[in-house]
């Protein structure tokens, strides 16, 4: 009973069944194809992530040929980055050209949408899409349909328009992810870095190697200068340290003996040593510093010590052998005063030579009591001086 | 007088000859060694109450003889005479048993003093 209501109306039922299916499997499929997150999760690079896309569009819609450009973040041109199959790079190339000369590229780009264009021989249909976020356009997928086909079904371009749209934030999703984790790993290597430069027991000071002037100086540097980050920074190195600074870019001055200057006008001698480098676009010196003034000091009680040890021996070697000679001069001497009457014509002179053998007695007993080194000045120069160098 | 005898030792002739003339002078009878192994020859042929040795002698030195000098005989008075003194040689010195110590050069009247000293202590020695 063709014209029966009731099994018209179980038709119409059927017919609305069979369409709600075909969307609901459509929109599976869409959930399905466009939904990139568990390759984000995965963390999958560009290579990965573009044959993946090529799998999904394979899916959507059987295009004869097709290929990819990115936009060169450097230089924002599209180059050809994937081509399917790769023979036909060239005639992609002269289509693209052809899509740009006549302004669908910009069409596809600004509406952010996919057109179907004839080739420039009028033979073919391609299709277009940009592959772009919403904030930033990636590249563009240019699909050549099969002979037969002159359209894509609606479906088909929503589909394509949804994935390449995904993709397009799947991509910058692990690229961000890759600067985040490049940026903590620059982060912590900072870090590392930073404690090493503060741990470090020399001074560093980094400087502009044009103008010499302080760019930034380690913690153990701006505390023996006595300066600040602030103060520190501008200063001219020739006025903190007075050694030969100006080297070669790429060479390297050994350890050298120079003059630190501090904040309070103190000088410290140090070693130092200087490296030229390229730091960004700016070409720098970077000086560290070794103080020395512990050494020196050191070096100076040294060799007081060791001078006044010689002092000692010379010292002892005088005072044996002057006081055998002194004992009989003075012994002899105080002999005749006890023998001879004060009156006697001898007695005075005698007296003489015994007072001065006493001095000079009283002399050598100093020797033998040296304890330190200390001089005086003589005749333009420094002699010990025995009254302050013996207890 | 048996009592007042004084050894002097010293490697220098001069010394020697200026401190046997000086005590005996005072009244002492005065023997001298150039060595201490010549002034052992001469304590062992006769006991010297006071004596006066250079510190540094030839061969065996001045601590040394006063050692064996205290070990023979304990009574008596040693006195250490020297051309260089420094803290170690005194620390050594006292620690051999001399009584007292002169640095050259040293006053006549300094020494015939120890003398007399010396000879007074051992009086006190022997009386007990």
């Amino acid at each position: 009973m063709p014209n029966d209501p009731v099994i018209a109306l179980e038709t119409r039922i059927d017919s609305l069944e069979q369409n709600q299916r075909k969307i609901m499997n459509a929109l599976d499929m869409a959930l399905t194809l466009a939904d990139f997150q568990e390759e984000i999760n995965q963390r999958f690079q560009p290579p990965q992530l573009f044959a993946e896309l090529q799998m999904r569009i394979a899916k959507v819609f059987p295009f004869e040929s097709y290929a990819f450009y990115f936009v060169d973040q450097e230089s924002s041109d599209f180059g050809l980055a994937i081509c399917n199959p790769d023979k036909r790079r060239r005639y992609f190339d002269t289509e693209f050209k052809f899509l740009i000369d006549n302004g669908f590229v910009a069409w596809a780009i600004r509406e952010k949408k996919g057109i179907a264009v004839v080739t420039e021989d009028h033979s073919r249909h391609l299709f277009l899409h940009p592959i772009a976020t919403q904030s930033r356009t990636r590249g563009l997928f240019i699909g050549l349909l099969p002979e037969k086909d002159t359209i894509i079904p609606e479906i088909s371009i929503y589909l394509i328009s949804t994935i390449l749209r995904n993709a397009a934030n799947a991509l910058e999703s692990t690229e961000h992810y890759g600067c985040i984790t490049r940026g903590k790993a620059l982060r912590e290597s900072k870090n590392r870095l930073e404690a090493v430069l503060d741990s470090l027991p020399i001074g560093i000071l980094t400087a502009d190697a044009q103008t010499n002037q302080v760019l930034d100086a380690n913690p153990l540097a701006m505390s023996t200068l006595g300066l600040s980050r602030d103060t520190i920074t501008g200063r001219y190195l020739t006025d903190l340290l007075t050694t030969e600074n100006t080297i070669p870019p790429g060479h390297q001055k050994d350890f050298s003996e120079g003059v630190l200057v501090t904040q309070g006008g103190a000088t410290l001698p140090v070693y130092s040593t200087a490296i030229s480098v390229d730091i960004g676009n700016r070409r720098c010196l970077i000086v560290s510093f070794l103080d020395i003034s512990e050494k020196r000091k050191l070096e100076h009680e040294r060799n007081l010590k060791e001078k006044f040890l010689g002092i000692i021996e010379l010292a002892g070697a005088v005072c044996h052998e002057l006081n055998q000679p002194l004992q009989v001069v003075m012994g002899n001497a105080e002999y005749m005063m006890m023998s001879l009457p004060p009156d006697n014509e001898y007695y005075e002179s005698v007296k003489e030579i015994r007072e001065h053998s006493d001095k000079m007695g009283a002399f050598t007993k100093k020797l033998m009591k040296l304890t330190q080194y200390k001089t005086k000045e003589y005749l333009g120069g420094r002699i010990l001086d025995i009254d302050l160098s013996s207890d | 007088m048996p009592d007042r005898k004084i050894l002097i030792v010293d490697d220098e002739p001069s010394i020697r000859k200026l401190l046997k003339m000086v005590f005996t002078t005072q009244g002492y009878a005065v023997s001298v060694a150039e060595s201490a192994e010549q002034a052992l020859q001469i304590m062992e042929q006769d006991a010297y109450p006071v004596m006066f040795f250079d510190v540094n002698l030839p061969g065996m030195n001045g601590i040394d003889l006063c050692q064996r000098a205290k070990t023979a005989d304990p009574k008596a008075i040693i006195y250490a005479i020297t051309g260089y003194t420094s803290e170690f040689e005194l620390t050594r010195c006292r620690e051999a048993g001399f009584d007292d110590y002169f640095t050259k050069p040293a006053a006549m009247g300094d020494l015939i003093k120890a003398a007399e000293d010396g000879f007074e202590k051992n009086r006190r020695w022997e009386s007990q």
